[in-house]
């Protein structure tokens, strides 16, 4: 079944049909709401609650639309809600990651510390569409639907936020991994076209 | 290209949103300067360095729906048929009809009601209200109805409500809905509550919800969809639906308003496990039992506004109970 026949189904109550769809989205869900709260028991729970929620909430949903950016903006609320209602803050990606990195983990450490102190200090309405792209990896289009925003404003947001890393981005260590990684790296890419 | 043209460029090519024509452009500045190319540099480098953390691992998909589909079984129905969608306007509108209308006046009427459709039927985000034990929240919902939350309760809603207005309890809640033609349906765990216009009252915890309507009429049935019973509840009555069961018949309450509105307490032959619950629910004190075989005595009484204390003294004078304070809550032990 394609998702719009899926949606349809979900709508008449096809219970079958829910967890095609949930099979779907399972795993990126999972892992988007593991990035903001950590506590893997917490992400069941609140993964849970968000399909049963979308479940008695079916009236609302619409065939004609993509679900995705519905899906991702009702996980949005609920963690939202519940980082709000326990006074917890996000997870800082520096603790979510593993505690061996590898050979190259200290530039890496550094980076994601550095990331984090940059993502505390930024509007939440900014850190938003940065995880998105970069972390979940929608486009912006995605974005624009998923926040109800225009895709100007999700280009203009993603812009302030780069300004934000470049201008605390002097450390010469970090300089130094730049251009060791950067140089044969911009080659590359355009032989790679790495464009639409 | 100012400063702020490049940034966006930069940052197009990276995130792999930019088009041919735009990698042209890129292209271009780049072979301008060294300088250039070393600022792409900085950014390409910070950029491509930042990967999503991935779990080390995820609970399998089947295990995980295990949970959902069985609290699922008891999914909520959906009530009368012209909540579905399929009697809408909107759909007539789109579906092939349109085609029958001619020339510039169809067109028209397609960007018109796109217009409309754009505007008036906008994607709903889910949104989420909770609240924990000692809490109380007021909400006001996009038609503008009420919903008092009681403490340890959560309550979801659509941005912006449709063709019917759903919301979704686990807990306790007054709701004070305005009349606006469509229907209003509470969904909780195992039932639904669907009014027009009215002041009632659901408490929905543990498989059972209690209705409690004080002004109007509410329809009550089961979520099981296998069980179409429903029951009418006018203003003063009351009704619940225990699991999977149709809904009780109505009985008169006697109180005007509903009693945790006022912080007052009514039990009926209440099992002191669910009284000790909901004063745990409202004082966020502990309350706990030395044997459990007191959890099943019963008691039936009316607490105004009182102290967590004077409750405790009058339950305890009442069933010949004591109870004491440990430094981390309530203990209730027999004489």
């Amino acid at each position: 079944m394609s998702e719009q026949e899926l949606i349809t189904a979900v709508k008449n109550s096809d219970a079958a049909a829910f967890k095609e769809l949930g099979k779907l989205y399972y795993r990126q869900l999972y892992g988007f709401i593991w990035r903001r709260i950590g506590d893997k028991d917490s992400v069941e729970d609140l993964l849970q609650d968000l399909f049963l929620n979308i479940w008695r909430l079916r009236n609302n949903l619409d065939e004609k639309r993509s679900v995705k950016p519905y899906l991702f903006a009702a996980a949005n609320n609920l963690i939202k809600n519940y980082l709000k209602s326990r006074s917890l803050k996000e997870k800082r990606i520096s603790e979510l990651l593993p505690d061996d990195l590898g050979t190259d983990s200290h530039g890496e450490k550094e980076l994601y510390n550095y990331l984090d102190d940059v993502l505390s200090g930024i509007p939440e309405n900014q850190k938003i569409v940065f995880l998105m792209n970069k972390f979940e990896g929608f486009k912006y289009s995605e974005i624009a639907e998923m926040l109800n925003i225009s895709e100007k404003t999700v280009e203009s947001r993603m812009s302030k936020i780069l300004k934000t890393l470049r201008d605390k981005f002097r450390s010469a260590k970090l300089l130094l991994i730049s251009l060791i990684v950067g140089i044969p790296g911009i080659w590359a890419i355009f032989k790679s076209g790495n464009y639409n | 290209m100012n400063k702020k043209e490049i940034d966006i460029l930069i940052l197009r090519f990276v995130s792999g949103e930019a088009t041919k024509a735009e990698a042209k452009q890129l292209e271009l500045w780049l072979s301008e300067s060294d300088a250039n190319r070393a600022y792409f540099n900085k950014i390409k480098s910070v950029w491509s360095n930042i990967k999503a953390p991935e779990p080390d691992s995820i609970p399998d998909f089947e295990n995980f729906w295990f949970k959902v589909d069985a609290k699922l079984q008891n999914g909520t129905d959906t009530g009368s048929e012209d909540i579905l969608n399929k009697g809408s306007l909107f759909s007539r509108l789109f579906g092939k009809p349109v085609y029958a209308i001619s020339g510039a006046i169809g067109f028209a009427l397609i960007v018109l009601f796109t217009c409309i459709y754009l505007f008036v039927f906008d994607k709903p985000q889910i949104l989420y209200y909770s609240t924990g034990n000692g809490q109380k929240l007021e909400i006001t919902l996009p038609d503008g109805s009420k919903v008092q939350l009681n403490a340890d309760s959560k309550v979801s809603f659509p941005e912006r409500f449709r063709n019917s207005r759903d919301i979704s309890l686990d807990g306790e809640a007054y709701f004070s809905v305005t009349k606006n033609g469509s229907p209003f349906i509470v969904h909780t765990q195992n039932a639904s509550v669907q009014v027009k216009g009215t002041k009632f009252n659901v408490n929905a915890r543990n498989r059972k919800t209690h209705v409690m309507v004080t002004e109007g009429a509410v329809l009550l049935k089961s979520a099981n969809p296998s069980n179409n019973a429903s029951v009418l509840l006018h203003a003063g009555q009351a009704s619940m639906c225990l699991n999977e069961s149709a809904p009780v018949k109505p009985v008169q309450f006697k109180n005007k308003t509903i009693p945790w509105l006022n912080n007052i307490f009514v039990f009926e032959n209440t099992p002191l496990k669910e009284i000790s619950d909901e004063l745990i629910r409202h004082y966020n004190i502990n309350i706990k039992f030395a044997d459990p075989s007191l959890e099943t005595t019963t008691l039936t009484g009316e607490f105004g506004q009182q102290n967590l204390e004077e409750i405790l003294k009058t339950i305890c004078l009442s069933l010949n109970l004591k109870y004491k304070y440990n430094g981390t809550g309530y203990i209730i032990y027999s004489n």
